[in-house]
């Protein structure tokens, strides 16, 4: 029965050890724990407990590496043979969907699980720098291996109800906010309710569903870390977590393959969806004749959308901020002009940051994806002047929150460039914007390269890139004070802007051997 | 070394193509080997090869995706190093897969490709008609090409290499995944662009798919040159060793064995039918009018005599290595 599962296993497996990146992948983490452990142990001479801020950040990183492998690495197990059109093959070949389903799932899980414990030996330093115990290093290492299999079974379950990786990758996303922030929202609501007098504090509407959120707030991972990271920690590892996270796993392992036979052999188009754009040349969202510069026109509408999706954006962005302002207007009971403006403002830049992060994650990737850089490279212009006109072609759909944008600047723009005048002085101003541009280009790097997950593996990169720069900062600047935090900013700063003007030449020379094959 | 038969010249002042000594090296992996030939003008050339011969990185060199590592290439008189705006104005390559974005219209594909080449609305417009026509994809200019079949598919290809009225077509493996009806169809239409002047080179790994259409064809394998030059001299195969199938009109006793006593005669054998011999020589040393004379002198009457055509496939696989590459 399992003899399918054993040839996808090893099969997996040996994938895994012959791929270069997943070696780089493991040194890098090996890296990073050396590192902190460099940090440590230089620390430990001046500061107290240092082995609980060594042992604070690997579990940290740990946490973050599980949420990334969430959404790209086991979200994927099932899609990548959806969108290959493989999985029919194999159940012909008499692989059975139970079968099917560990085969693709365990060999990721294992991967995972094993770069857990290749680390623990070097963890229980942490004992011996001092401030943590064995105890809380062994909770630890079952609350994040127990989330692990929780998580993998998310990605799993996810992967085989959607038919492609992106959106099985969002799925978790918003399974994973849910998760993390859904219970305190409604904790925070239900609190709100009471402070208002709309319910009363000792009534069923409240004591129940108060009783069942806290209960339900002791699965979360994140609230189980903070526990163990406190001094003292002596609880069992085998918690509401442990036990939570494990049942709910397995249930989200059975329900996959329940719904494995309803959604695994849906016929999933080989070609790009064409969205809202209308066919009819007379309708207000047909993309019309192309522009002069085509290829503007091409990703404005085939890759982002054109008017149709613009004015879905205007309708969305204009409700979300008068529901948010209305709903801080009646909190803060006062809310000025300039309040009001800074909400629209600060919340519309939030949102152009991400939709900038998946414009550069899609722009090139979609030529790799369809195969399409080929006739694109064939024009008669410069790789350059092709991906210029694409990125142009992209920011063009960022109209709406820009739009937005502009009405809370304006609208306060007194303080605005009050504000300005302030931060453009601040090296650390000049280094977040640089690191932001600098994020955006590594992501649209690294979409050339891989298949998918360009941007949460960007995310971990600079993550990680920002751990190491502020820890080697606070080393190198020490007793230097606030000037040599400045200069070493500066030299940051410098540096990522040459990342930047370098990834242009990569890009461009990545996209024409794109092309070329 | 390239092995190159050829029974025509095979450089020209004037050609589209010229390739000199070209290499090209994947990771260790010798794509091309120093190959050489020309395409001339107007021509249809066809340019066949086993699987993993090097066709598509010749063409990849030809239409300025790839850098040649050694060597050098001319298109229209350009280096492909150099020159790449120029070349990529004057010619149209079709991939060997659907490199088309199938969200879009008929219509819409062929516009956007119009307007990337720098065309006006209504030179678009009239383009577009025009290139619709051609490849018979009129009625269908409003579908959705992800809504279309391969074949279908195939001509819309065609017809967006046909927007910027290119000089030089190349094709790259174009009937490949297509049913017999679909490869017709769009045999035909490159007849037809060839009568409108173009100068078409296609490549493909079945010789016998090109031996009708073809002027002029070149046989690449495992990256070496192994034939460059008419389709009729390739399967004639002249240079050397010329073969002549002699029919008579009834059978003569004695005449194999002294045809093949004779000097320069390199093999006589019978076919199937009695009164059939099919010689070949040396043409070095003999030629046709003392075959032809050694036959009379022994009473044999001559029904017909002429050179014996090889078969396609066995001219192929003569030229070309077996092996899987």
């Amino acid at each position: 029965m399992f003899q399918g599962m054993f040839a996808l296993f090893h099969r997996a497996l040996n994938v895994d050890f012959r791929l270069t990146r997943t070696h780089l992948f493991r040194f890098l983490f090996a890296v990073m724990i050396l590192f902190s452990l460099m940090m440590a142990h230089t620390t430990s001479r001046f500061m107290a407990a240092a082995g609980l801020v060594f042992f604070t950040q690997i579990i940290y990183l740990n946490f973050v590496f599980i949420i990334m492998a969430g959404i790209s690495f086991f979200a994927t197990a099932i899609t990548e043979e959806k969108e290959e059109q493989t999985i029919g093959l194999l159940l012909m070949a008499g692989v059975n969907p139970i079968s099917l389903l560990l085969g693709k799932s365990l060999p990721r899980l294992v991967s995972a699980l094993l770069l857990l414990s290749v680390q623990f030996p070097f963890t229980l330093l942490a004992i011996t720098l001092g401030g943590v115990t064995f105890s809380q290093v062994i909770s630890a290492y079952i609350a994040l291996a127990v989330f692990l299999f929780f998580l993998s079974n998310l990605g799993l379950i996810c992967s085989v109800v959607c038919a492609r990786s992106r959106s099985a990758s969002t799925l978790v996303v918003l399974s994973l906010a849910f998760y993390f922030f859904g219970i305190p929202l409604l904790k925070w609501i239900l609190l709100v309710m009471v402070q208002q007098g709309w319910i009363s504090a000792g009534s069923i509407i409240n004591f129940y569903p108060k009783l069942i959120l806290d209960w339900l707030s002791q699965f979360s991972v994140l609230s189980q870390i903070n526990r163990i990271l406190i001094s003292g920690f002596s609880e069992s590892p085998w918690n509401m977590q442990f036990w939570g996270n494990l049942i709910m796993g397995i249930i989200l392992f059975f329900f996959a393959c329940l719904l494995f036979n309803r959604f695994a052999l849906t016929e999933i188009s080989t070609s790009p969806g064409r969205g809202l754009i209308a066919k009819k040349k007379s309708h207000y969202f047909s993309p019309g004749r192309s522009w002069s510069n085509a290829l503007i026109w091409k990703d404005y509408f085939f890759l982002n959308g054109g008017y149709g999706m613009a004015v879905i954006k205007l309708c969305c962005y204009g409700i979300a901020l008068m529901a948010l302002c209305i709903f801080v207007a009646y909190l803060s009971r006062s809310y000025s002009r300039e309040e009001f403006a800074l909400t629209v403002f600060w919340t519309m830049l939030v949102v152009l940051i991400i939709e900038i992060s998946l414009i550069s994650a899609r722009v090139f990737h979609v030529e790799v994806q369809w195969n399409t850089m080929v006739s694109t490279a064939m024009l008669p212009q410069s790789m350059s002047k092709t991906a210029y006109s694409k990125v142009i072609g992209c920011l063009l759909s960022l109209v709406p929150v820009c739009f937005y944008l502009s009405i809370g600047f304006v609208l306060c723009i007194d303080e605005m460039l009050y504000d300005l005048g302030m931060v453009l002085s601040e090296p650390g101003f000049w280094m977040m914007f640089i690191e932001v541009l600098f994020f955006w280009h590594l992501t649209a790097l690294l979409s050339t390269y891989i298949k998918w997950g360009a941007l949460p593996l960007a995310f971990v990169l600079m993550w990680v890139g920002n751990m190491f720069f502020f820890f080697s900062a606070s080393l190198i600047t020490l007793g230097g004070g606030a000037r040599a935090i400045e200069s070493l900013y500066i030299v940051f700063t410098l540096a990522m802007f040459v990342g930047i003007v370098v990834s242009h030449f990569v890009i461009k020379e990545r996209l024409i051997q794109l092309a070329s094959r | 070394m390239n092995e190159l038969l050829s029974d025509t010249p095979i450089f020209d002042d004037n050609p589209v193509i010229d390739i000199k000594n070209v290499s090209h090296a994947f990771k260790g992996h010798r794509a091309l080997q120093g190959i050489s030939f020309q395409v001339h003008p107007q021509s249809l050339h066809g340019f066949v090869g086993p699987n993993g011969a090097g066709k598509t990185t010749t063409l990849k060199i030809i239409c300025t995706l790839l850098r040649p590592q050694a060597g050098k290439i001319e298109v229209f008189g350009n280096n492909v190093l150099t020159g790449v705006k120029e070349i990529r104005k004057r010619i149209g390559f079709m991939p060997d897969h659907f490199s088309t974005y199938r969200q879009m219209t008929v219509f819409e594909y062929l516009d956007f490709f119009g307007a990337a080449y720098g065309l006006g609305v209504e030179q678009r417009d009239q383009v577009i008609n025009d290139v619709l026509t051609l490849t018979d994809m009129d009625g269908r200019k409003d579908s959705l090409i992800s809504g279309l079949s391969r074949g279908m598919q195939q001509r819309v290809s065609l017809a967006r290499v046909l927007v910027n009225d290119p000089d030089l077509l190349l094709l790259d493996e174009p009937a490949s995944g297509l049913d017999p009806r679909a490869r017709i169809e769009l045999m035909e239409i490159l007849q037809e662009l060839k009568r409108m002047g173009k100068t078409i080179f296609i490549s493909s790994h079945i010789l016998s798919e090109l031996a009708e259409l073809c002027d002029s064809v070149t046989i690449i394998d495992r990256g070496l040159i192994k034939y460059s030059g008419t389709m009729d001299g390739l399967l004639t195969h002249e240079q050397e060793h010329p073969t002549y199938k002699i029919v008579l009109a009834s059978e003569v006793e004695g005449l194999v064995e002294s045809l093949a006593n004779e000097s320069g005669v390199l093999n006589v054998e019978k076919t199937e039918k009695a009164r059939e011999l099919r010689v070949s020589f040396d043409a070095t040393t003999t030629n046709t009018s003392k075959l032809l004379s050694k036959i009379i002198n022994l009473q044999g009457v001559i029904e017909s005599f002429q050179k014996d055509k090889k078969h396609l496939n066995q001219a192929f696989l003569d030229l070309t290595e077996q092996g899987v590459r």
